[in-house]
């Protein structure tokens, strides 16, 4: 077997809180590989999204080991993590989070400090791929739903990444455009892309390659039903 | 570079706020213009009243005594101090008859171009042999000559004299003008040879003799201090009748002017820091209010790989941006103001580059000193929690 994109061994997370240390996530072990799909479903509170930051490299484990392609990235390496970041993983959050008065466009190549003419043409070419061709100049605030989740796949999906995480992408919208968006996110692992998706909705586990449940702080392997 | 476009697009996103910090520190730049312009320019004047004073020049004036200095005591001081220039003057006032223009008349002697820094256009200086023998000559400025169209050897009337011109000079610089006009010889003004300056004080005739002014120029060797004193003991044994001597020198010009800049700094600098102050402030408030509507922005550059310090840079150069505009508008604002009013002003200003570096260095400074705060505040935003789904 090849080696896996993102690898987790033995994570713990916990919070300080006001009654003491506060532990959300115990002893999560996880193997993604490239291409995989994904999802984890699980109630409110069992440390989803906090098990997504950690694989995003946006947030440091209180203990445990993160290997992202074979590369330990330890707590303390900050610089590295925010390269991988930078690099090689795409985030896609419920809320969007698109720069409201910036074009399409803009939106997806915002995470170019400096812009290379290839780097424009991958985000004219994801656009159109996204069907958002018709849009790229608009500004993001007048799109609607379903439009500003797929600039945000788009914005995920540019540099190209290896690895993307997405927590609750279909939380905002309704059952039609969900599916919309599920498809275009599914398409995304045929092309050696990890995904790793949260959501509530159990209608968009038969995209996934892989379906694991997180309760509690723990995470295992949904049982087929 | 991206971060600029970035910077341009916030910044114009909130007209309101950024117009009104802008506006503050503008006003603020203004004032430090206008005061950095007016230091400048009475600093110019003070280095133009050395040079026109000279080095090595000073003058002495007794004004209150009963008889003042007289020209014997100039030929003590030339028979004891042969290395020394000495040259008296005694302005006079002469209004035609019928209440003409009146022309101004110096009386001086041979030695006054050597203590004063004017030259001789054309013609000759006044000479020993035009004093002794009471020669009806004199010297005109050029601005005299220039006034009533007077050229070499013509003949002038100083009412009731005819005098003809045997010489044209030249007064450099016009730093004395407002300051002691009769130190100056900037205007049109004719000096004549004193012995013959009675013609015209006949009435006063005993004060023939009186000399208004007398400039010394000591030999480089002495300083201006030790050469005051010799002169001022020698016209110890006169000094009943000479009365009280003041000594005029540059530095005491000088020390004047700069007086003056103190006030202009103290009045004008805590206009333009009260005005920097609540630019500043209002920027401040501007940038943190920023930071607070934009944390989700910024939780997004991160996870996308922005580093603290580009985080800092976003927001500090949104800062500088609005402290730059503001500096060029409050300088141009000013540049113009001086430029207009320059005529009208009695204060002497510099118009120069410095008038535009200085504001801009100092609106680098007020930008980035206020925006460091909101700043930091901005690059300690954890991403992972303003990027939470709550
Ligand atoms: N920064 C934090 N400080 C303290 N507690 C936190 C913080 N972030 C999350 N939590 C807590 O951790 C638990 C798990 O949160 P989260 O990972 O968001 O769960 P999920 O995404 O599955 O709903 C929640 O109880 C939440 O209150
Ligand atoms: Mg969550």
């Amino acid at each position: 077997m090849s080696e896996p994109v993102l690898c987790a061994e033995g994570l713990c997370k916990a919070y300080r809180s006001p009654g003491g240390l506060r532990t959300v996530l115990r002893d999560v072990d996880l193997e993604i590989q490239a291409g995989e799909f994904c999802v984890i479903t699980g109630p409110s509170g069992s440390g989803k999204t906090t098990l997504l930051n950690l694989a995003a490299l946006l947030d440091v484990p209180t203990r445990g080991r993160l290997v992202f392609e074979g590369e330990t990235i330890g707590p303390d390496d900050t610089r590295r993590a925010r390269e991988i970041r930078r690099d090689r993983i795409g985030m896609i959050f419920q809320q969007f989070h698109l720069l409201p008065q910036r074009s399409v466009l803009d939106n997806v190549l915002f995470r170019f400090r400096y812009l290379k003419d290839e780097d424009r043409d991958r985000a004219h070419a994801v656009l159109d791929e996204l069907g958002l061709s018709a849009v790229k100049h608009q500004k993001a605030r007048l799109l609607s739903g379903g439009e500003m989740q797929r600039v945000a796949i788009a914005r995920a999906l540019v540099h190209p990444p290896r690895l993307i995480v997405a927590d609750e992408p279909t939380g905002n919208l309704d059952a039609a455009t969900a599916a919309d968006v599920m498809r275009a996110m599914a398409q995304l692992h045929g092309r050696g892309i990890a995904v790793l998706l949260v959501t509530h909705n159990l209608a968009l586990l038969p995209y996934a390659t892989r379906h694991l449940v997180c309760e509690d702080g723990r995470i295992r392997e949904a049982v087929p039903a | 570079m991206r971060i600029l476009r970035d910077v341009f697009e916030s910044t114009i996103s909130r007209p309101g706020r950024t117009l009104l910090a802008l506006l503050a520190i503008a006003i603020g730049m203004l004032s430090l213009t206008v005061l950095i312009s007016t230091l400048y320019g009475l600093t110019e004047r003070a280095e133009m009243i050395a040079a026109e004073m000279g080095a090595d020049v000073f003058a002495i004036v007794a004004d209150s005594g009963s008889r003042g200095i007289q020209q014997e005591h100039l030929a003590r001081l030339r028979a004891n101090l042969p290395d020394h220039v000495f040259s008296s003057v005694k302005p006079y006032t002469v209004r035609e008859p019928g209440g003409g223009e009146s022309t101004r008349v110096l009386a001086g002697d041979p030695q006054l171009l050597s203590v004063r820094p004017w030259g001789l256009l054309q013609g000759r200086m006044l000479d020993l042999a035009d004093l002794d023998h009471r020669q009806a000559f004199c010297l005109v400025t050029e601005a005299y000559s220039r006034k009533h169209d007077v050229h070499l050897h013509d003949f002038i009337q100083i009412h009731p004299a005819w005098l003809q011109v045997v010489g044209i000079v030249k007064a450099t610089g016009s730093a004395l003008q407002e300051l002691r006009p009769d130190l100056a010889g900037t205007g049109p003004m004719v000096i004549i040879p004193h012995t013959l300056a009675p013609v015209w004080s006949s009435a006063r005739y005993a004060e023939a003799d009186k000399v208004e002014l007398v400039y010394v120029r000591h030999p480089a060797g002495l300083s201006a201090e030790a050469s005051m004193k010799v002169v001022e003991r020698l016209l110890v044994p006169e000094q009943a009748t000479i009365g009280p001597v003041r000594v005029v020198t540059a530095d005491l010009l000088i020390s004047g002017i700069a007086q003056l800049q103190r006030l202009i700094t103290l009045t004008t600098g805590s206009i333009a820091g009260l005005c920097l102050l609540l630019g500043g402030t209002t920027l401040m408030s501007l940038m943190i209010a920023n930071v607070r509507e934009r944390v989700n922005e910024v939780g997004l550059r991160m996870a996308l790989g922005a580093s603290r310090g580009d985080i800092y840079a976003l927001f500090m150069l949104e800062a500088l941006w609005v402290t730059l505009v503001a500096a060029l508008a409050g300088s141009s604002g000013a540049y113009g103001l001086l430029v207009l009013l320059r005529e009208q002003l009695t204060f002497p200003t510099y118009i120069g580059a410095e008038i535009f570096w200085v504001p801009l260095g100092v609106s680098l400074g007020v930008g980035l000193f206020f925006s460091w705060l909101p700043a930091r505040q901005a690059a300690r935003i954890v991403p992972a929690e303003a990027l939470r789904n709550d």
